[in-house]
């Protein structure tokens, strides 16, 4: 049986619509009418039902052999996972989003420090990071900081906050990992799982 | 205030060390010990020395810099860059360090490149794992740091984001940066279809696949049934140059065991266990 963490919140809907509209009845009906469930199993798959950071923890310490997540949690964390496969859905992307536009943004608050150190280094701008774990955006509402890091996808939540994107950063989507044993000794399931999300 | 750490198991890992060291004394191997601590000079360090030292514990003192012993082959191999040995094989035990943890390793090093001399070392090696640690190896993962350089230019095989991608098997990534390489199909298939069809496609990697047979034929004979090329892997320092083999234990996502095949003052095999 495969073992499979996904991440609860935005991007299990969009693996929800995924499946949905491409034929996956089985595993879309499960998951779709998991109420408050963490651990589901439907047709030999075993769904772990995760906070999206915890699911490369999942599967580097093989308590799950696959996992679906975002790449700006891989990006961020570094995991040591096989990153398999870009799938299509729960496209968006990092975004530096400010009140007002500045020349330079000296102080970011983010959740993702080492994504946003990358950047400012390769564009050699020396910054100051706070690390902040949720609600990013007040930060630059309230002048805790020049702009934020984050990740984008309508944009809604920025605007209804008063805060505009300002520079568009690196592009984000789900990606599938694998554990790096699992890889080997999986490999049949794991490539059935594969040819059945229909994504090649 | 010392803490001392009652370990039930501790006495029984110590009586192991002794039988894995006295088991390869009667086997003729030299039983060999190295300094914990090893020193560096800041302007000789090669770039293998400088890949690692993020992952060491270091420290500076009197202009240069100290480290502890990350591993035992990396310590063998300096050690023969700098001296002569008359060994032909080699058998150690202690501790090393590695990313702020300690654990200890033992292993064996066969100074030879024949294949009959180094397979015999794998054997033993198997053969202890067994009978005296008692260890049911079910799973090996077995690669050749020649192949990816044979079937890639130099170019792509020293390519940040293809290494990258490489390590961590990400098929559409490697279909985006090598286009319609043969690689990225490659990956699709079982990992025992891998070595077939790299045959079918690469005539002139014989010599390198018929070696990665070889090797898989040893360990299968020693009961590991479930052997299983690795055709991306990217050695970890340049020194490691032929087969390289890990050993998983059931349960386990990391090695216990692993090595393989390097170049120092001559061709060599060696291997270590971690506990």
């Amino acid at each position: 049986m495969l073992t499979i963490a996904l991440s609860k919140g935005r991007l299990l809907k969009s693996f929800l619509d995924y499946l949905n509209k491409n034929g996956h009845p089985g595993w879309y009906g499960s998951l779709a009418n998991a109420q408050r469930e963490l651990l589901v199993e439907t047709g030999g798959i075993r769904f772990l039902l995760v906070k999206g950071d915890d699911v490369p923890t999942y599967v580097e310490e093989g308590t799950a052999d696959l996992g679906i997540t975002g790449s700006d949690i891989l990006a961020e964390q570094a995991p040591d996972v096989n990153e398999l496969l870009k799938l299509p859905f729960g496209e968006c992307h990092f975004a530096i989003a400010s009140k007002e536009e500045l020349p330079a943004y000296r102080t970011i608050a983010t959740k993702y420090v080492n994504v946003t150190q990358d950047y400012f280094d390769r564009e050699g701008q020396p910054v100051k990071i706070i690390k902040l774990n949720g609600s990013v955006e007040l930060a630059a509402v309230i002048g805790l900081a020049d702009a934020i890091v984050d990740i984008v996808q309508s944009g809604e939540t920025l605007r209804m906050n008063g805060l505009s994107e300002r520079i568009r950063l690196d592009d984000i989507s789900a990606r599938l990992i694998a554990n790096k044993h699992a890889f080997f000794t999986k490999s049949a399931d794991i490539r059935s799982f594969i040819n059945e999300l229909q994504v090649n | 205030m010392t803490a001392f750490i009652f370990n039930p198991s501790l006495i029984r890992q110590k009586e192991q060390e002794v039988e894995f060291l006295t088991f390869f004394h009667t086997h003729e191997f030299d039983v060999i010990d190295l300094p914990v601590v090893e020193t560096f000079d800041w302007t000789g360090m090669t770039p293998d020395d400088l890949s690692l030292m993020p992952r060491r514990e270091t420290w500076v003192q009197n202009g240069k810099v100290h480290t502890l012993r990350h591993d035992w082959t990396n310590a063998i191999v300096r050690y023969l860059q700098k001296y002569h040995v008359r060994s032909r094989q080699v058998a150690y035990s202690g501790p090393v360090y590695k990313n702020g943890e300690g654990s200890h390793q033992f292993g064996m090093e066969v100074f030879s490149d024949v294949r009959a001399d180094q397979q015999h070392g794998l054997a033993l090696l198997l053969e202890f794992i067994r009978d005296r640690l008692q260890i049911g190896v079910q799973t090996a993962v077995i690669s050749h740091y020649a192949l990816l350089k044979s079937i890639l230019t130099p170019e792509q095989y020293t390519d940040p984001d293809i290494r990258r991608a490489l390590s961590q098997r990400s098929t559409s990534r490697l279909q985006q940066l090598l286009g319609d390489h043969p690689l990225p199909q490659l990956l699709e298939l079982q990992p025992e279809s891998q070595l077939h069809k790299l045959r079918e496609l690469y005539p002139e990697l014989e010599p390198i696949l018929g070696e990665l047979t070889a090797w898989e034929e040893e360990i299968r004979r020693a009961g590991i049934e479930a052997v299983y090329p690795d055709i991306t892997a990217l050695p970890s320092q340049s020194y490691y140059d032929g087969v390289f083999i890990q050993l998983y234990e059931p349960g386990r996502t990391a090695p216990f065991a692993s090595g393989g095949q390097y170049t120092a003052q001559s061709k060599a095999f060696g291997m270590g266990i971690f506990y």
